[in-house]
Order: structure tokens, then sequence, then C-alpha cells
């Protein structure tokens, strides 16, 4: 259904722009006499054709919507929608490996603490934010934002962790990294709210 | 291997000072080079690099965050010349340069650069961290920032890239009289079974090829709008006769005995361009603009609480408070009233003048989120047409007649500069996003150094103007003034300087650099088209009809990307679409993760080389000017 909302809409806006085009001639503006200048009015035209492309649109989009709540509401529960249980998944593995990071720090080399950010940075936060959207369209933006918000923060400071420590500021670098873990478990508290019967 | 420094070094005074010091010159290279090209160049890439190069490579001490401050800095001053460039020339090319007051124009753009700055920052969290838009530029920035510790193979990567990209530009540019390569393939040229009226020019432009491949598959909205214009809108209307009067009758193939047909297809093009295509995608930008920001309401109020909240989890303040951006709105907007009224005089009372400030500041705001909103995709963002609109609003509260063009133009200026700053920002913030910037402190030291830019490109446009001249006569005011130099100072042998230098009506002395200034001269064409009543309304009124539904019937933002992307020149959008395609087909093959790890920071190194080579040659071109 999504390939034909995507057609429809495509065709639609063609036929739309047209007939906008045609709106307002001659189209080089700038001389007020056009009727006594012979030049044709094109509006009759040009409605019928913007018109057109327009209802195309609102059915593309009338079609894209329905495919969107299909896919959503075909399950029980929300929490059991496949979409549910890889952002549980990854918000969880993302908590565990922030906490074993802040837990090791005393005992991590500059180089390791690096690798390991990295690791988390370039893994589970990159496969977390490929599910951004459909968690997004799924839960609302409301809802969004509360987990959101600790997700961007966290790995804004975990960043930092990695920046100051790659230019061998070590102890700078800790200062955050017990922040980051804060924010991180917040947006897991949050999604646990949000889907108590997920783990 | 010890730190170099006790204390870790993030925001500090002499990154800020050699910032600056590198934005002015990055601002005097770019507004020449928008002068001639009608378009600015990227200057964050080569701040980043140049701050690189300085505080890492020369003072040995230069932190990842503190060259991110550098960066942040030297790109605030530098681009403020955009706005200033797309409006404050028009003024010069319409002769009203007497009526010019300097001092309110300084002031506009002084409180364009801060009320940009001021505006934008609350919506960092929506656009950043919500929405994730992003910001190839920044990306890019963010790349090299990061490169010393991101592995060997990522360095070798983006290096690649650098060179590749640095190569091409190059044999582009020189040498100077004689470049090795050209600018843009033409294919219609090459494969006979073209049209002339089919555009088929892709620009060599390795930049756009990175950006979209950054900007991934939401960039290939871009293309779409560009396929839509120039291959579906164009030969639609040229079928109906929905085209100026004067091409009529032609078909896509625009034979005439004697005539070029290339050269015919391309006049048709830009006149199509100006009077169709901008206008229903300016209107289509304002549709959307109007549905981001009612589908973008909850965000807001979601961004400004946690404004007011300000503290991260351990007390640090991780945001500029609401008070100072609430000061820093009420400064800009004194300044634009100030601004207003000295530049309108007796013709302008201050009732009028706090209104047009008002409808100024709110229109501001929504362009801001516009080129926010653009930038974040893309790295391309309307800003002649919003001044265009600008202009026009302004005219429509003052007046029409020729006494209303200076303070128009004036807070039209303001208006663009706050665009360009809201862009820069924001763009910066998504650096500072990926390499762990605290926000607080780019906003400190872009706030504490925006005001710089302002009153430097306003003196560059004006040395430029009493050197060379600019605008589509550029060659006859060079005419006219030596032939009035010989007379008031009875002397004919200036005039016959300017002869023997090949200089006349229609052609350039020699030595003199061409400065068409074509974005004041597409605003000298709106003015007039304002000042005749004879607006597109139709064309705005559609156009805004269908960013509307659009934006809202399938997502944010689609009005206002297929808008922008109906007038930009086909040649470097239809690259950037390539750029686009790449990346969709290598995730696709390789997956997102190869995608993400290999071919960005190639597709960085690409933007890199690109820009910096660009910026090198406006540079020099100013030298050898001077």
């Amino acid at each position: 259904m999504k390939i034909i909302a995507n057609i429809f809409l495509t065709i639609g806006v063609c036929f739309a722009s047209v007939g906008a085009a045609g709106f307002h001639n001659p189209a080089d503006t700038g001389r007020i006499e056009k009727k006594s200048e012979g030049n044709p009015d094109t509006e009759p035209k040009a409605w019928p054709l913007f018109g057109c492309g327009m209802f195309i649109i609102a059915v593309g989009g009338f079609l894209t919507r329905s495919a969107k709540s299909v896919t959503v509401n075909s399950q029980d529960a929300q929490h059991e929608h496949p979409t549910a249980t890889a952002v549980t998944e990854t918000l969880n593995h993302i908590c565990i490996s922030v906490n074993s990071i802040d837990d090791a720090r005393e005992r991590l080399s500059r180089s390791e603490l690096c690798h390991e950010i990295d690791t988390l940075l370039s893994g589970y936060f990159f496969d977390l934010v490929d599910l951004r959207e459909d968690f997004l369209q799924m839960v609302g933006f409301s809802d969004y934002v509360k987990v959101w918000d600790g997700v961007a923060t966290g790995e804004r400071l975990l960043a930092r962790v990695w920046s100051i420590a790659t230019d061998g500021y070590h102890e700078e670098a800790l200062k955050d990294l017990p922040v980051a873990r804060e924010h991180i478990q917040r947006a897991s508290d949050e999604l646990r709210k949000l889907w108590p019967q997920s783990s | 291997m010890p730190p170099p420094t006790k204390q870790y070094r993030e925001l500090t005074f002499s990154s800020i000072f050699l910032a600056v010091l590198v934005g002015l010159v990055l601002n005097a290279g770019i507004c020449f080079a928008g002068l001639q090209i009608g378009f600015t160049i990227v200057g964050s890439t080569v701040a980043a690099v140049m701050g690189f190069g300085i505080l890492r490579g020369l003072m040995r001490k230069g932190s990842i965050l503190e060259v991110n401050i550098f960066q942040t800095v030297a790109s605030a001053v530098n681009t403020v010349n955009a706005g200033v460039i797309f409006t404050v020339p028009v003024l010069f090319i319409l002769g009203m340069s007497k009526d010019i007051d300097y001092t309110a124009l300084i002031l506009a753009a002084t409180a364009g650069s801060l009320l940009g700055v001021v505006m934008i920052i609350p919506l960092r969290k929506q656009i950043i961290d919500y929405e994730r838009l992003r910001f190839p530029e920044g990306t890019a920035v963010a790349s090299i920032l990061k490169s010393p510790g991101a592995g060997v193979q990522k360095a070798i990567l983006l290096v690649v890239g650098i060179a590749i990209a640095a190569t091409v530009s190059g044999l582009k540019h020189f040498p100077l009289d004689a470049p090795l390569l050209a600018g843009s393939l033409h294919l219609g040229k090459h494969l006979s079974f073209i049209p002339p009226g089919f555009s088929s020019v892709f620009a060599i432009s390795l930049l756009s090829i990175g950006a979209g491949f950054l900007a991934g598959r939401p960039g290939l909205v871009v293309l779409y709008g560009t396929l839509l214009n120039y291959w579906i809108l164009i030969p639609a209307c040229l079928w109906l006769g929905w085209v100026p009067a004067k091409y009529r009758g032609y078909d896509l193939w625009f034979r005439e005995t004697g005539v070029d047909s290339h050269k015919l297809s391309e006049a048709f093009v830009d006149a199509f361009s100006h009077f169709t295509s901008r206008n229903v995608g300016i209107g289509m930008i304002l549709g959307g603009a109007v549905a981001g920001i009612i589908l973008a309401a909850p965000a807001l109020k979601s961004a400004l609480g946690s404004l007011k909240k300000g503290a991260g989890g351990s007390g640090v303040r991780e945001e500029l408070p609401i008070s100072v951006l609430n000061g820093g709105l009420l400064a800009g907007g004194v300044l634009m009233l100030l601004a207003t009224k000295l530049s309108g005089g007796d013709h302008v009372s201050w009732g009028t003048a706090l209104l047009v400030t008002v409808v100024g500041g709110v229109w501001l705001w929504v362009a801001g989120l516009v080129v926010a909103q653009t930038t974040g995709r893309t790295d391309w963002s309307p800003l002649s047409g919003l001044a265009l609109i600008a202009i026009a609003i302004m005219m429509g509260i003052m007046g029409t007649g020729d006494e209303f063009i200076v303070p128009a133009v004036t807070i039209g200026a303001a208006i663009c500069v706050a665009t360009s700053m809201c862009a820069d920002m924001m763009t910066d913030l998504k650096t500072g996003y990926l390499v762990g910037s605290r926000p607080i402190r780019q906003q400190i030291a872009q706030i504490a150094t925006c005001w710089i830019g302002p009153a430097f490109s306003v003196a560059i446009v004006i040395v430029l103007w009493e050197a060379y001249a600019f605008g589509p006569d550029q060659a006859k005011i060079l005419h006219d003034r030596a032939e009035q130099a010989s007379v008031a100072e009875n002397d004919p042998s200036i005039y016959d300087d300017f002869l023997m230098a090949g200089g006349s009506e229609t052609s350039l002395p020699k030595g003199v650099p061409p400065l068409g200034a074509p974005q004041a001269g597409a605003l000298q064409g709106a003015i007039r088209i304002v000042q005749s009543g004879d607006i597109a309304l139709g064309k705005y009124l559609t156009g805004a009809a269908l960013g509307l539904l659009t934006s809202i019937l399938v997502s944010p933002g689609l009005g206002v990307m297929v808008g922008l992307s109906l007038y930009l020149p086909f040649e470097y959008m239809a690259v950037f679409g390539l750029g686009g395609i790449a990346c969709v087909l290598l995730r696709r093959w390789k997956g997102a993760r190869f995608t993400e790890d290999k071919g960005v920071p190639f597709a960085a190194g690409l933007i890199v080389g690109d820009a910096v080579v660009e910026v090198m040659y406006a540079v020099i071109k100013v030298s050898m000017s001077l």
C-alpha cells in the first residue's frame, strides 16, 4: 500500500504543480495590461489541473496514513510489536554497556575507554537511531520525547567523554560518565513506564 | 602520551581571537565570490580545517572541543555575508547609494545577527535531539574534528576524499587564465537526441555529491523537486503555452534560424525560473513552513520547557537561560526599531517602525525555522527567496514608493542576516552534538562574536562598489564613472585610459573582475514587481496550499523541501541527488553500518576538499584585485 500511496503522491504533486504554474498569466509579470496585449487567460485550465492534483495528493496522503496505522494496529498490544521489542532490547543493551563502562572507569585505560565508547556509539546507539522514526510513529510525539530526551543527552555526553579522552585528559573525561549514565537510565525508566509489560 | 596542558581547553580566548581573524578573511573572500556567482560557499568546513591546522598543528595545544569553538566563531563572523550580499547591493544597483544610512544598515545587520542566534537556540533540542536532522556540513565538520581518534581507516577515507575533491576543484579553477577542467558537463551539447530545453547540465561538484550522500534518503526529495521542475513542469508549460510571451510557440528544441538553440533555451529556463518556478516554490515553502509550525507546536513547547529547566543531571547548565535569550531578543528588537526609523527618516513614523519591527521579527522567526529545516536536510537554504518575501512584506507595510525601498531593503538585510545565522548556529550545534560540546559554550561564543561580521560585510560591499561597481550593468556604470571623472577633473586621460584598457559600455576594462551580483539583480526585478502591484499571488497561494497539504498529510518538511528544489539550479541539485542515490544503493548493498563507517568520512572529505579550494580561489581573486 505504501508504494501505491507514493505513486499517488508523486502524480498528484506533478498535476498540482503544473496547475499552479498556470495561475497569474502572463508568466513574465510586470506587465499590468495583460489582457489588452492579447495574452490568454490560463486560469480556467489551471484550476482543474490544480484541483485534480490536490485530490490525488489527498488520496495518497490518506493511503500513507492507513499504511502506517495498519502496521501498528495489527498487533494486540503495542509492546508486542517488533519495533517495541527492538527498541526495548537495544536500550537495555545501551544501559548495561554504559553502566559497565562507568563501573569499570577506574580500571579502564584511556584507549580502552575510547574504544568502548566508540563501539557503543557506532553499535547499539546506531541501531537505536535506525528505529527512531518507527518508534515515534508508534508512540506519538509526547511519549517519544520523554524517552528520547535521555537518549540524546546521554549520547552527546558519551561523545564528550570520548573527545576529552582522545585528547589525553583521562580524569577530566570520566567526570561526565556518571551523568551520561543517569540520562540513559532516565530514558530506560521512561520506556518501562510506557511499556510496563516488556522487560 | 601526557596531555599538552594541565587544564582541558574548550572555551578559550586564543581560540576566539584567532577564529575572529580567520572569520574576517573568509568573510571578505566569500563576499567577493558571492557577488560573482550568486551563492555563497560553505564556511564551517574551511574554518574547521584552519582551526585544526592552527590550534593543533601550529600551537600544538588545541583540543577537539576547542577547535569546535574556533569553527563556531569563525563561521559566525563569516556567515553574515550571505545576508548582506543578497540584499544590500540592490540599493547600489538601483542608484540609491546616496540615500543609504550606513549607521542604520549596520544596526540592522547587527540586529539580524543577534536575533538569528537567540531565536534559533530554543529550537536546538527539537531539531537536533528529537528530529535528528543530518546537517551534512555539520556532520562533515565533526568528521574532521574527530579524525585524531577515529581510527586509521576513517582518517584515510577522510583524507582520500579531501584529496580527490581538492584535485578536481583545483583543476576547475587553476591555472587562473586557463583552467584545465570545465565547471560542468553539458550532456545536451554532446548527445544530439537531447533537446536543448531538456535540462542536462551537471555541475562537476564533489561537494554537492558529498552533501547529497550525507543527506541520504531524505535528500532524494530535493532530487524529486528538481526533476519535477526541469523535466515535467517546464516541458508541460511549454506545451500548454504557459510561458513568457516571447517564448510561446517554441517546443523543447527551440529551433530558430540564426539563433543558438542552447543559448535560447538557457534564457528561457532562466526566465521561467524567475516568474514561475520561484513563485510556486516560495509559496510551497511558506505553506510547508506553516504546516511545520503547527505540527511542531508540541515539540516547541517541550523544548521551551526544557530551556526553562536549564540544568542537566549534574546541575551543570547545558543551555543559555531563557532570561539571556529574552535580553538578546529585546536588544535585537530595539536595534531593529532604530534601524527602521533611521533608514526611513521622515517617511517612516515611529508607529510604522514599531509595526515593521514586530512583523519583521515574526517573519524572521518563521524564516529561521524554514532555513534550519532545509539546511538540516540538505545544506541548501532559500535565503534569497525569504529575503524577497521580507522586503515585499516591509514594502506592503510602509508603502511601495521609491522612498520606502531603502528602509525595506535595510530591514530585509536584517532578516536575511538573521536567517543565515540561524542556519549557521544549527549547523555548528549539530557538530557540537556529535563531538560532545556543551551547547551553552557554543551559544556564548556565538552571541559574543556575532556582531563583528555585519559591519565588516557592509564595508566590503562598499569597498567593492567604489572599486569595481557590480550588478548586471557593471560595465556601463564604470564607463559612466570614467566619463564623469574626466569631465569633473578636466582630464581626458582618465576616460582614455579606461578605453585603452578595453573598457566600454558593455565590456569591463582589463583587471576588473566581473561582479554580476545576480541575486541583487533578481531582487531589483522583484522590487519593481512589488511596486507595480503585479505580484503573482495566484502562484504563491496555490504553491502554499500544495506545500501545506503535502506537509500535513505526508511528512513535515516535505512541502519546504520540494518548494526549495523547484527553483535551485538543476546542475547542482541533480548532482546532489546522485549523491543521495549513491547512499541509498550503498546501504542496500553493504548495510547501514558500513555506509556510516566508510561512506560518511569519505563524503565528508569530498565536502571539505571542494570547499577549501573554492574559498582559496575566492581569496586569491580578491587579493589580486586589491
